[in-house]
């Protein structure tokens, strides 16, 4: 069965790992951009589309008022004269070609068109609204169904209809869409030019007060670098942040397991070299011992004692071997009892004939039971001392082919 | 003089007992510290790795009880921290296993030689000349062959020039303490002295003991 590959938990990992393999400082200041750029891109087009919407509300709001003003301003002249233009023309000017309008009267006689408009309605025209119609776009003048979107010379228009309040006249008004577009987008890139300007400000923003806010993981990375390569003094906790005190505790565990692990090291070999000085020193003195003999009976047991000494050394250095080898191969078994159980050891080899083999898993001792009970006695006791299971310990020792009750 | 080594490896123990013993030293030995029960010598030997407790701990003691006597420790810790820890405890010396014995003869000779306020090797008494290193005497420009146990005798006095000596103060420094010792050793010992050097040099007090005098 072929392993299934996914693509997207292979992209998702390789990203991970890319950003693993960021500064904490570029982690941040990556995250933190990224999702201030976001952000503000999805705020800049809600804005947009928010504001497009309330921009075409207020121009729409807009037209209606001007169609109201000339209803509310001319009615009364249009009452009065049935000849189409003769009212001024209002829509001169730089408007001309933005706003054009036309007046019909009810029964669809145009009574006045602005510049740049034919005499064909904007809108079809239609009959009266009733009263209920009328009603309801006096309560809701903005209504949408008083708007619509017309061509008016290859030109699209937003358009819209009133009626004067005795339903006699009507103005048909309509604005340049292009032109509503334009100043909308030019209000818009106005607004995102400014913000657009603040970006760079924000990013500035973001990138000092990151760093300020890491200044004391730099700090405490400092305090580590400078601290000499066998300085294992713990690191001092105060002026650490708070988020930082786990890790510098951590850091203060490791310090003090590594001092623990040197120190339990040196006194081994500090025990180690005291066995095998201690008879070495003794050889070298029955030597000189030998040498300024006063008698033949100081220099023959001089000589015996340089033997033994000899003997002894030799016997030492293969049990140190053993118990290196033992060291070496075992110390998963829990390095601090190792090395208790080293140190009890170099000291009963000094004290006792017992030897030490490795033959078995991890000792199995070469003697009668009686010194092995001995010596188990011995370690119990010691092992009392160093607060080991006494029963881990009579497990090291023990006469061959027996075990331990 | 007499020598206290607290040593409790037994060849190592021996071979430096004899050793010094070849140097014409007294030499007291005891394996652990509750073997000690006399401090009254001229130098300790001293081995820290002791079976009933550290002899860091011993001479901690005996200098909180401001007991001067001078002490060379005599150890297999090498470390440099050792050597520091065993001298600001009051140790004089710090001497590292396997150690030489004449390099240890030596120590103690400089030891000695400190704790008596003495500028080198000689103890100079009018026309009487000691080398401690040599072990010779000079008296009025002529070489004088003194045994081993009359010069120490000699030393012994001279070192305490003014102070009455008693026979017993004098045995204690010339032989161990299990050593049996016939009644009028040190007499023949100053007799022996008188006729080779001068009979008004060593004078006896009655019922006290004996002194050489201070010069004026």
């Amino acid at each position: 069965m072929k392993p299934t590959h996914h693509k997207g938990s292979d992209a998702s990992t390789e990203q991970s790992s890319w950003l693993n393999r960021r500064s904490l400082n570029q982690r941040l200041l990556i995250l933190l951009l990224s999702a201030t750029v976001a952000v503000w891109t999805v705020s800049s087009i809600s804005i947009y589309w928010t504001v497009k919407h309330e921009a075409q509300e207020i121009f729409d709001q807009a037209l209606a008022e001007t169609a109201h003003a000339l209803l509310s301003l001319h009615v009364g002249q249009f009452q009065q004269h049935d000849e189409i233009n003769s009212l001024p023309d209002i829509t001169h000017g730089q408007h001309s070609q933005r706003i054009v309008f036309q007046i019909w009267r009810h029964d669809g006689q145009l009574l006045y068109r602005s510049t740049g408009i034919s005499s064909e309605p904007i809108i079809p025209l239609a009959a009266p609204p009733d009263d209920e119609a009328q009603d309801r776009l006096e309560e809701h003048p903005d209504s949408d169904d008083a708007y619509a979107r017309v061509n008016i010379n290859r030109e699209v228009y937003r358009s819209f209809v009133a009626w004067d309040q005795d339903r006699q006249f009507q103005v048909q008004i309509a604005e340049r869409d292009d032109i509503r577009q334009q100043i909308f987008d030019e209000t818009a890139a106005h607004l995102l030019n400014i913000a657009l300007l603040f970006l760079p400000i924000l990013a500035l923003l973001i990138m000092t007060l990151v760093k300020i806010s890491l200044r004391p993981l730099q700090q405490l990375t400092e305090r580590i670098d400078t601290q000499a390569i066998d300085d294992l003094q713990p690191i001092q906790p105060q002026q650490t942040p708070h988020e930082l005190r786990p890790m510098v505790d951590a850091l203060n565990q490791l310090l003090y397991k590594i001092n623990q692990s040197f120190e339990r090291e040196r006194r081994f070999t500090a025990n180690a070299a005291h066995e095998l000085r201690t008879p070495l020193a003794a050889i070298r003195l029955h030597t000189q011992v030998l040498q300024g003999a006063r008698n033949s009976d100081e220099a023959a047991e001089a000589a015996l004692d340089i033997q033994h000494g000899v003997d002894r050394s030799t016997r030492l250095i293969e049990q140190l071997l053993v118990l290196w080898q033992d060291l070496i191969h075992n110390i998963p078994w829990s390095s601090n009892n190792a090395l208790i159980w080293h140190s009890i050891s170099l000291k009963l080899l000094r004290n006792t004939s017992i030897s030490l083999s490795n033959n078995t898993s991890p000792y199995s001792a070469i003697h009668p039971a009686p010194k092995c009970r001995e010596i188990q006695t011995r370690l119990r006791s010691y092992c009392a001392i160093c607060w080991i299971m006494p029963s881990v310990m009579a497990a090291k020792i023990r006469p061959s082919g027996s075990t331990v009750g | 003089m007499r020598v206290l080594l607290v040593e409790d490896d037994a060849l190592l123990a021996k071979a430096t007992r004899i050793g010094l013993e070849q140097a014409h030293f007294v030499v007291d030995h005891v394996s652990c510290r509750r073997q000690v029960a006399s401090y009254d010598y001229v130098v300790m030997l001293l081995d820290l790795g002791l079976p009933d407790g550290d002899g860091l701990g011993l001479l901690q003691q005996l200098r909180q009880q401001k007991n001067p006597l001078p002490i060379i420790i005599l150890t297999a810790r090498d470390q440099v921290q050792d050597r520091i820890q065993g001298l600001q405890a009051g140790a004089d010396d710090f001497v590292i296993k396997p150690y030489d014995l004449h390099e240890v003869v030596a120590r103690i000779g400089a030891v000695t030689r400190r704790a008596s306020g003495r500028a080198d090797q000689h103890i100079q008494h009018g026309e009487l000349s000691l080398n401690l290193d040599a072990k010779t005497v000079d008296y009025r420009r002529q070489q004088i062959n003194l045994t081993s146990r009359e010069f120490h005798v000699l030393r012994f006095l001279l070192d305490h020039r003014g102070q009455i000596l008693t026979r017993q103060q004098i045995e204690d420094a010339l032989y161990p303490y299990a050593d049996e010792i016939s009644s009028n050793s040190v007499e023949v010992h100053i007799h022996h002295l008188r006729k080779k050097l001068d009979k008004t040099l060593i004078r006896t007090v009655h019922a006290m003991g004996y002194t050489i005098d201070r010069l004026p």
